[in-house]
Parts: structure tokens; sequence; C-alpha cells
């Protein structure tokens, strides 16, 4: 009651003014769709699907992972967080696709969606497919899937290596428990001798050089780029077919960045895999790439080939991004950066999220959110600027 | 780590010497001492005021209270607590001869609920806001709650008079039972422990799986559990292994810390009960002013802490690779 009170003494001005305070009933409101939404989403988790609900066909044979208009929804209080809005994009098979944008676009949500490690019961797949090409013509669509049957692909097909090395080892284990425990998961018929001599194998190829005593550490005796190797090592350890590696050089410093890029290049190479590098780094992106995926505020804003992307930029935020990185041999004053911040995504209106901070808007920015203009066979770019020339030439 | 030793154990002489003083302070400050609640305010009394004042001299309560601490100290320091004033005995004989009861009754509830609590709260995070942690929750708040001497009486009330399937004299014995096999008067006696072991159970419970249900929520949004998810482990690894490992450290280094309640007794519910354990002993001589046996009972408790406390750091080393002793 006494809150209610309050309420009532506020002026009517004020409510309006500040988008940020939720009154009660609007919360309660809140709550209460939340726990609908999340107990439907929930439930459908459990249940038992029989493979055949969950097995569809690529659209092309040649990728290894399709996004097909992802929505990933966290059910806050405050509202609820389209942190993946609608994301679309191809991996092809052995190829290294880069996805970049500031923090916050739901680049690692995206991922986090595709290993279905995003953390319940807030966060939930609400919509969309991500299939994944199981091989031998097989395909299987990761958002329908079951818990249970996540574990057939999980490490196995796609292994994750995650940003944070200082705190993604369990402490109370030793590196050896860590990696055998991976192998002889995934291997049939595999006794631990065999798990050890695999698990001190990767080790070497991850470039340490005294294997069998880190075999036998904890992962606090390590230093940050040791751990990072060692997740590498894990995550290699069963030849996964796709490598999803979330800001793998951030925490690191950058002599040790680059040796760990170059492995993963080297590694990439031997396993023949894909890998879904996720950063905010172009530099990385440049050197690693041959796709990038560029995106924010949960949307895929530009796709394209690397040289696409780089030399000739089409949406004001990428171009944007390239010019807010240092370049060596050019005299600046200040380091370019592109004004305001990725907005909430709560209640995102119906126009380009990137309008207000956009320096090249149009009239018709204030329309509707921009569809994705084809500009070449691989590169493709969600702007109004773009529309019109394109279709003039047609 | 013999550094670290020493060093622990001159700085639990100076808590135990800070223990004792305080102790000693307040016993001196309560209102009756021993000869006047047993004499003077005793209306059948037939003592004159010049032999009470004779008494207070031999008891040594005439002295001001450095004097008596001191008198206490010297003998202390030597293991010589005294003799009790209430039980006739010196008091170590008097701690030895009640401590086993109290141990057993506190070790059975102890193997009882530290389980339990620890089952309950993992049980609990993992299913956080569902139905089973609303349920324990509200369960286990209650536990907490509840005072032991109200709950215990409840507990009697019910199962002792009212369904019958206890004995209401209070004692460890039926006095009914007359000429038992060794068999029978042992089971006669496991009996008698239901009662006061369900009480104990119940209300310690609550705290504990509390902490449990904490510690698995912080630990299950740890960014190891994801790395053991995205390895392709099943749910039950990720939880029993991975994240009960971590869960544990906290909780079994408590259990070190629980050193002082095993061997003190619950005076409250020894006294409900009527079972003759040191905490009905303590409560007893606390009552009369029995000094010695106060300040014993207390030292007893202060040495057991200051020892549980060492033994949770020991175990914080054993359970946790990552914590080295070093000064």
């Amino acid at each position: 009651m006494l809150f209610k009170k309050k309420e009532n003494n506020l002026p009517a001005g004020e409510k309006k003014k500040n988008v940020h305070y939720l009154t009660g009933k609007e919360t309660r409101e809140i709550a209460k769709s939340n726990n609908r939404r999340i107990r439907e989403l929930e439930k459908k988790k459990r249940m038992h699907v029989s493979e055949a609900d969950y097995t569809t066909t690529m659209r092309d044979d040649n990728n290894i992972v399709e996004f097909d208009d992802l929505h990933t929804h966290f059910f806050t209080d405050a509202g609820v967080v389209k942190a993946v809005d609608g994301v679309s994009f191809d991996i092809p098979k052995g190829a290294t696709v880069g996805v970049v944008g500031e923090s916050g676009c739901g680049k690692s949500v995206t991922s986090l969606s595709l290993m279905r490690l995003v953390q319940g019961p807030m966060g939930q797949i609400v919509g969309g497919s991500i299939r994944f090409n199981f091989g031998d013509g097989k395909a299987y669509d990761i958002a329908k899937m079951p818990m249970s049957d996540m574990r057939k692909i999980r490490g196995e097909k796609i292994a994750m290596i995650f940003q944070e090395p200082m705190t993604s080892l369990n402490p109370v284990f030793k590196i050896g428990y860590q990696m055998d425990e991976m192998v002889l998961l995934h291997t049939p018929n595999c006794t631990k001798d065999q798990a050890k001599a695999r698990s001190i194998e990767m080790l070497q190829l991850v470039g340490i050089a005294a294997p069998e005593r880190v075999y036998g550490c904890y992962p606090h005796e390590l230093s940050g780029g040791m751990r990072q190797r060692v997740m590498i090592a894990i995550a290699l350890s069963c030849n996964p077919k796709l490598i999803v590696a979330d800001e793998p050089t951030t925490a690191l410093d950058v002599t040790i960045q680059a040796q760990i890029l170059d492995l993963l290049r080297e590694i990439k190479a031997k396993i023949d895999g894909s890998v879904m590098l996720i950063t905010h780094d172009l530099g990385v992106i440049a050197e690693m790439a041959d796709y990038v995926v560029v995106m924010y505020a949960g949307r895929v804003i530009e796709c394209g080939t690397t040289e696409e992307i780089f030399d000739n930029p089409l949406h004001p935020y990428t171009i944007g991004l390239q010019h807010s990185k240092p370049v060596v041999n050019r005299k600046v004053d200040r380091l370019y950066n592109i004004p305001g911040q990725v907005p909430n995504p709560i209640n995102m209106p119906d126009f380009c999220y990137f309008k207000d901070r956009c320096d090249r808007c149009v009239g018709k920015c204030s329309g509707e959110y921009p569809a994705f203009v084809q500009v070449s066979p691989t590169h493709k770019v969600a702007c109004y600027l773009y529309e019109e020339k394109t279709n003039s030439e047609e | 780590m013999l550094k670290y030793i020493i060093k622990r154990i001159l700085l639990s002489l100076l808590i135990i010497f800070g223990v004792s003083v305080l102790i000693y302070t307040l016993l001196r400050c309560m209102p009756a001492d021993y000869v006047e609640t047993k004499f003077t305010l005793n209306p059948n009394t037939e003592l004159t005021p010049e032999r009470i004042a004779q008494m207070k001299e031999l008891y040594g309560l005439n002295d001001s209270i450095i004097v008596g601490y001191w008198k206490w100290f010297v003998k202390a320091i030597r293991f010589d607590f005294g003799y009790s004033f209430k039980y006739n005995q010196p008091v170590t004989k008097v701690i030895k001869d009640n401590m086993w009861m109290s141990f057993t009754l506190t070790l059975l509830s102890l193997v009882i609920y530290y389980p339990l609590a620890i089952f309950l709260g993992i049980k609990a995070a993992v299913k956080q806001y569902g139905a089973f942690d609303y349920a324990t929750t509200v369960f286990t708040m209650l536990g907490i709650s509840l005072p032991s001497f109200f709950f215990s009486a409840i507990l009697i009330k019910v199962f002792a008079y009212d369904f019958g399937w206890f004995d209401t004299s209070l004692g460890m014995k039926t006095p009914s039972l007359i000429n038992p096999t060794p068999w029978e008067a042992f089971w006669d006696k496991a009996w008698h422990l239901v009662l006061p072991i369900m009480t104990i159970v119940i209300l310690s419970l609550g705290g504990l799986m509390r902490r449990s249900r904490t510690n698995m929520l912080e630990v299950l949004n740890a960014d190891y559990i994801r790395t053991a998810r995205a390895k392709g482990l099943s749910e039950n690894a990720v939880i029993y292994k991975h994240a009960f490992k971590n869960t544990m450290i906290p909780l079994v280094t408590m259990l070190a810390g629980l050193l002082p309640g095993l061997f003190g007794g619950s005076m409250i519910i020894e006294q409900v009960f009527g079972l003759e354990g040191i905490g009905q002993k303590a409560y007893a001589a606390l009552n009369e002013g029995d000094i010695p046996f106060v300040m014993g009972y207390n030292m007893f408790l202060a040495i057991l802490t200051v020892l549980g406390i060492f033994l949770a750091d020991i175990m914080y080393m054993v359970v946790d690779p990552r914590v080295k002793i070093t000064k």
C-alpha cells in the first residue's frame, strides 16, 4: 500500500519522462508474462522429442551451420531483452567466420545459442532455427533439440573456447582429469591410459613445453596463456567439426594473443574444421576470417567476405568500426569513436537501431527496420542508403 | 608450516586467556553467588549470618574479582580447575563423565542433518524458484524460527503424550522396564534419543540448507560449469561432480567448526528432555553460581572452539588445492 501511494503522488508528466521507472502494475505484468513464457519454453526443453522432429535439411550442403532467423530473448524483470533478434548467417565447411560488434551486440549469445548454453530459465531461444550439418546427409535443428540430445553434439561435434581462461577451468580438478574427462566421454571403448596419452598429445599440440607436468597441475598453477592453451586442447581433443571461439584472446596480452591465433589457425587446418570466431578486434578478424558478420543490437547488419567488408564497408556502423581501429604509420590526434552506445534492447522501436548514432541518416531511416540489400553474391547490408542504388541498377 | 602452527597456538592462548577473564568477571557480577542461592535465599536455612559469612570466605567469594581470578588462574594453568561447588567432584571429572552422552546426541544428529541439508540445498538450487525450492524454503524457515524449548515441547506433547510412542518420564530409562537384557537396555536408550535428535535435526537443518543452496547457486553460475556443459557432460555429472566439489569447500570447513558444539552439548534440549549430558550439568551449575564448574566448562568450550577454527583452516588446505598456508 505504501508503494502505491507514492506512485499516485507522482505528477502525471514525470511518469512519462522517466523511461526507466516502472510502476508496480507494469512490473507485475512483466513478471506474469515472463513466468508464463518461461514455463512454456522450459517444458519444451525437457520434453522428449523424437529424432525425426528435429531432423531437417540444410539449405546448402556445403554449410556446416546455418543460423536462420534466430531469436534468443532474456526475460528480465525490466522487460524482454531481445539479445538476438532475427540473426541469419551461414558457416561454410572449412571456413572461418568472424563475428564482430561492440559489447552487448549479441555475439556471445548467438554462439551460446548454438551450444544451447544460454543461461536458463531467464534466457531462452524463442524462435528460428540453427541447422547443423551432421555429415552423411543428416542435419539437425539445434534450436528444437531437447537438452538430453544436445550432449551428442556438445564437445564432440561443436567445441567451444570461452573468453575467460582464468575462470573457465574447474579450480578443484587437475588439468589431466578435466582433459581425460572429455576424451573418455566422446570416445567409445576408451581406456584411461588411452585418454591420458591423447590428452598429453593434445597438450603437446597446443605448444605446451612440459605436457606431463602440466597434466598433473591444478589450473591456478598455470598462467592465463597456458590455461587458454589447455582450453583449446580440451576443445580440440575430440576432433570437432566446428570450433566456436568466443573472444579467445580478449583476456590475454598481445604476444600471447598472436600465438594463440596462430595455434588456432594451424589446428583448424589440421583437423579440417570450421571456426566461428567471435571478437571485437578487427585486426584479429582481418588475419583469421574468411567471412565476416557484423552484428549490432542483436541483429546482423552487414555480412560478406573479409575482403568485401574491409575494402568496401557499406553500413555506417561498419565504416565507423573501421575508423575506430588504430592504424600503424598514421598520425591522428584522437582515435575516432562512434558516438553514443549500443541501445538497451528492451522495447526497441521498429526502425534502424543504429539511427540515433548514424551520421548519414536519410528520411527513410525513421521508417521500419531496413531489409537486407544484396550488394554482391556474398555481400549484403541492412541499410537504406544502398537500397536505391541497387534498385536503379536493376 | 611449523611457524604457522606455533603462531596459531600462541594466538589461541591469548584468546583463551581473554575468554577466561571475561567469563570470570561476568560470573562474579551475577546477582546471587553460590552461598547466597544455597543458604541465604533458602527460607529453611538454619545458618546464622556469621556462619554464612564464614561459608563465603571458604568458597572464596569474598575475594575481589582480580584476586579471585588470579587464584583461579594460577591453578588453571596447571590444568587444575578445582572442585565443583555443586557436584562436589573435580570439574574435569564432571566434564569427562557427562561429555559422552552429549557427544552421542550431537554426533548422531549431525550425521543425519549434515548430508540431508546439503542434499536438499543442492536440489533446491538446481530447481531454483521451482516448487521444491519454495517448499524446502518454507519448511526450513519454520525450523530456523522455532525456539528449541518450544519445539521440543510440541514434539513431546504430540509423540509422547498423544500418540504414546515414547516414554514420558525424564531421563534415558523407561521406569517400567525391570531387569532388561543388555540388548533391550540398549534399544530403550536409543529410543529415548529419537525425539531429542529429531529436534536438533529439524532446527539445524534450515541454516545449513540455505547455506548449501546459496553456495550451489553461486557455483552453478561459474564459468567452469558452463565449460563442463560445453564438454557434453550430462547434467548429473555437471552438478554432482563439477559443481559438488566446489560447493563442498565451505561446507566441509564448517564441519570442523562444529567441534565445540559436538562436545559442549545442547543446554536447552538436554534440559527439556532430562538427558544427563554436560549441557544440562552446565545449565544447573550456572543457575546456582557454581563458579569453578562454569569456568571449567567454558574453558573446555573455548579450547574446542580454538581447535575447531584451526582444524577448519587445515580442512581448507585439504579440500581446496588453491589454498596454501605459507606463514
